[in-house]
């Protein structure tokens, strides 16, 4: 009898394979780069606050809020994101005799990847400054693998990446809120209710404008799969308002428009450095990030062969974004100048005239009287330059040399050791304003090379290699510039300085040129 | 190339002259050179990844070609003032992005746009293609998306209008419905149609010029009647084997098969057939050719080239 063989497969593809293949989609939307960057830039950040902060039990609720909300928020939503953008994938794949075991496991695999990659990176950073900040980077970056994992299956995509990211932010806003009680500080009560009420406000207006407008989307298409998360695009819409921008765009971006706001608060009540230039970074980022998906390939085809100008079409996002991205510095300058005036009878509660308080706070030499070495001076300066910032310049050398660091404003020797000579009150002034400038180039910068990079990338690319090949391209250079230059200030030991502002005024002139040359001279392929 | 510019009293509307396009080291464009005058309907044919759709960017300027000049309206496309823009109706071969918008949203964005935008075209071409105007684009079949693309795109009345494979995916009824509303919108005015296919006969059946693109270079480029009568198929039949080279005049493509040699020709008499015949020995027969028998025989590469 004859019988039909039937040849043996060739055999399953390796795991390897698979998990490049799986991570193929992945890499070519970009989210592979985003938790790299985000993590790298983040970690750097955090070392630098550790190292700034002189007041643990201060500062403890804003760390832990920003670490929560930085890494798990984005996490979970890149891991979403990822997800998502694999869907293509996935149906290609379901339709191979691969075992579903096996593909479940290589796509687990590649989530942990995402997360776990940069999660290493972060923690290399911070740990070897301080390991239990390192360890609540893993921790948190865990999170968000799961939540990520978990709300990606829900099927709404603008409704699972949403929660992703909320689900990734609403722990940190809550323990923020428990360290703030404990530590009853009330300003940082305020920065946590005032994320509190950007995520809760983001969730209303997203499900608000997912019922009226039912923005939504139900099911990703291969298309939206190609070219982007397929949100609803704020490029270039009927409206070229801000008002036009919010009710028709995208809902993410109405979000990150109120966690700008949010923070611009934040910033006016809590001040800080490295706080400032986290979150001028993290906006411009996703600023950066909401602009690229709105400029994908097919939105700009269509935009640019109708008559509208060019530049118009780039422009209103454009200041938009940069406007959003100028909220948190804006207002911790403000915030800065404003703190002098909550204490203006502070020379009455010192029993000192004005002028004589004056003269002491603004003392180019060491305190010498024995009012000047009195705490309540001291405190009174600390209320005036209401940060920590403040207080590191304070407190730097002791007389025997030794460096003071990590710790309060000490109390030896029964009396108070001053910095250096210069006058205290105008280095702290003269300090903090130079910050905060450098924060805002710091974002500006930032933003121009976001949208650079993120343009090109999203936009252009439907294959992994030519975004790769698109995001070490020379021009990226004006970005790695700017993550050194917002690296460099946070390590105040470290050898070097922060580029002055000329410098840094002509890197963030140049990248804008540069940015705004290469939107005019896009091309859609 | 010249053959394919047009006469100095001819007015052109759109113009290739010498254009290159390069992605990296491919040459999408190599030196594509043509124009089209006012008023006429040109299909713009060509195998997958001849250039077709570079060609129709660089034209709508949403590419800049690497070298030479296009030009529309007599201007560098890249730069054509809004004005001009709005004389200009293109359909991109990409379904219109906003899927969450609906057809009318759409509309409201659009008419704004352009001075001379025409509600009689808009109502027909709902009516036509049952477009419900309330429905989101992501909601509707994928016909009725096309069809709301192709309102975008003649609703303004533009002079020029440029499709770029207006009717792919679609049915047979659908694509001559497609067809009709494009060609009613040219028959009333001086209207200028320049749109790419790979459907030859929806080209035959509209188009009265045929450019032929391939490797991002014009092989043809003729009104389609005199093309018809001027593009033959010779077959000619050798007493023994074929030789290895023949030596055809004015040859397309020439192709050998055993004992029979297939020439693709251009511009032959009966004068010149028997002059051949005389020349070469063989037996010649004359057939005309269909549209996409002449395409097949210019860009096929299922049969060994002897000599073009």
């Amino acid at each position: 009898m004859n019988s039909t063989t039937i040849a043996p497969p060739h055999g399953a593809p390796s795991f390897g394979r698979l998990l490049r293949f799986q991570a193929s989609s992945t890499i070519a939307s970009g989210t592979i780069i985003g938790p790299l960057v985000s993590s790298v830039v983040s970690a750097c950040v955090v070392a630098g606050l550790s190292q700034d902060v002189s007041n643990a039990a201060r500062v403890g609720p804003i760390l832990h809020l920003i670490l929560w909300v930085v890494f798990g928020g984005q996490m979970a939503l890149f891991v979403a994101l990822a997800r998502y953008q694999r869907t293509e994938t996935r149906d290609f794949l379901k339709r191979l005799p691969i075992d579903g075991a096996r593909r479940a496991r290589s796509e687990v695999a590649l989530d942990t990847l995402i997360v776990l990659v940069p999660a290493l990176i972060a923690f290399s950073i911070v740990g070897f400054r301080d390991p239990s900040l390192g360890l609540i980077i893993l921790t948190v970056h865990v999170w968000g693998l799961f939540c990520g994992i978990l709300l990606s299956r829900v099927g709404r995509r603008g409704l699972g990446l949403t929660l992703a990211y909320f689900a990734g932010a609403l722990p940190a806003a809550l323990v923020g809120v428990a360290l703030a009680l404990e530590n009853g500080e009330q300003h940082f009560l305020i920065v946590t209710i005032a994320v509190l009420m950007a995520g809760v406000v983001g969730v209303v207006v997203i499900y608000t404008k997912a019922a009226a407008l039912e923005v939504i989307e139900s099911k990703p298409t291969s298309t939206q799969t190609t070219h982007g998360p397929g949100w609803r695009l704020p490029t270039g819409l009927p409206s070229h308002t801000l008002p036009g921008l919010l009710s028709h765009g995208n809902p993410l971006f109405s979000v990150w428009l109120l966690v700008a706001v949010g923070f611009g608060v934040a910033a006016y009540f809590a001040p800080s450095e490295s706080f400032i230039v986290l979150w001028s970074w993290i906006l411009s980022l996703q600023m950066g990030t909401a602009f690229a998906i709105s400029l994908t390939r097919d939105v700009t085809e269509f935009l640019l062969t109708r008559p509208i100008p060019r530049f118009k079409l780039y422009l209103t996002p454009v200041v938009i974004g940069v406007l959003g991205a100028l909220i948190v510095p804006v207002m911790g300058f403000i915030g800065t100048r404003s703190t002098e005036s909550f204490e203006p009878h502070m020379h009455e509660r010192l029993g000192l005239s004005p002028k004589r308080y004056e003269q002491i706070t603004e003392s180019a030499e060491p305190p010498t009287d024995g009012m000047v070495n009195d705490a309540r001076v001291w405190e009174a300066l600390e209320s005036r330059y209401r940060t920590r910032l403040a207080k590191s310049f304070w407190v730097h050398e002791l007389p025997d040399g030794a460096i003071l660091r990590d710790q309060p404003l000490q109390f030896i020797d029964n009396q108070w050791i001053p910095a250096y000579g210069a006058s205290l009150a105008k280095q702290c002034r003269t300090g903090l304003q130079a910050r905060w400038t450098f924060s805002l180039f710091v974002a500006l910068a930032w933003f121009f090379g976001m949208l650079i990079l993120l343009t090109r990338g999203t936009a252009e690319s439907t294959n992994a290699r030519r975004q790769f090949r698109t995001l070490f391209e020379p021009r990226v250079f004006g970005t790695l510039a700017v993550l050194l230059g917002l690296t460099a200030p946070i390590f105040q030991d470290a050898p070097w300085r922060p580029a002055p502002p000329w410098l840094l005024s002509i890197l963030v002139v140049t990248l804008a040129v540069i940015g705004w040359r290469r939107l005019m001279k896009y091309e859609v392929r | 190339m010249n053959d394919f510019v047009l006469d100095r009293d001819e007015e052109s509307v759109l113009e290739f002259a010498g254009v290159e396009k390069r992605f990296d080291k491919t040459n999408a464009l190599s030196g594509l050179t043509f124009s089209v005058p006012r008023g006429s309907v040109v299909g713009f044919v060509g195998r997958n990844g001849a250039g077709k759709s570079t060609a129709i960017r660089c034209l709508v300027g949403l590419q800049k070609p690497t070298c030479g000049q296009v030009r529309l309206f007599g201007q560098d496309p890249w730069n054509l003032p809004v004005a001009d823009r709005q004389r200009v109706g293109y359909l991109s071969e990409t379904e219109v992005p906003f899927q969450w918008a609906t057809t009318r949203e759409l509309i409201r964005f659009c008419k704004p746009l352009y001075p001379n935008w025409d509600e009689a075209i808009e109502e027909n071409v709902i009516k036509r293609f049952r477009v419900d105007v309330t429905k989101k684009l992501r909601a509707m079949s994928l016909g009725q998306r096309r069809a709301v693309g192709l309102l975008l795109a003649i609703c303004p009345r533009p002079e020029v209008l440029i499709l770029d494979e207006p009717a792919a995916n679609l049915d047979a009824v659908l694509r001559r419905e497609f067809l009709d509303q494009v060609l009613e919108l040219v028959a009333d005015a001086d209207r200028t149609v320049f749109f790419s296919s790979h459907l030859l006969t929806d080209v035959e059946r509209v188009a009265d010029r045929l450019a032929l693109i391939h490797d991002g270079e014009i092989l043809l480029y003729q009104e389609l009647d005199s093309l018809k009568e001027n593009v033959r198929r010779l077959r000619m039949v050798f007493p023994d084997s074929a030789p290895s080279e023949v030596k055809v005049p004015r040859a397309l493509r020439v192709r050998r098969h055993g004992r029979e040699v297939l020439a693709t020709v251009v511009g032959y008499s009966d004068e010149t057939v028997r002059q051949l015949e005389k020349d070469t020995g063989a037996t010649i027969e004359t057939h005309s050719l269909g549209l996409e028998e002449m395409f097949i025989d210019l860009v096929g590469d299922d049969s060994p080239v002897l000599a073009a």
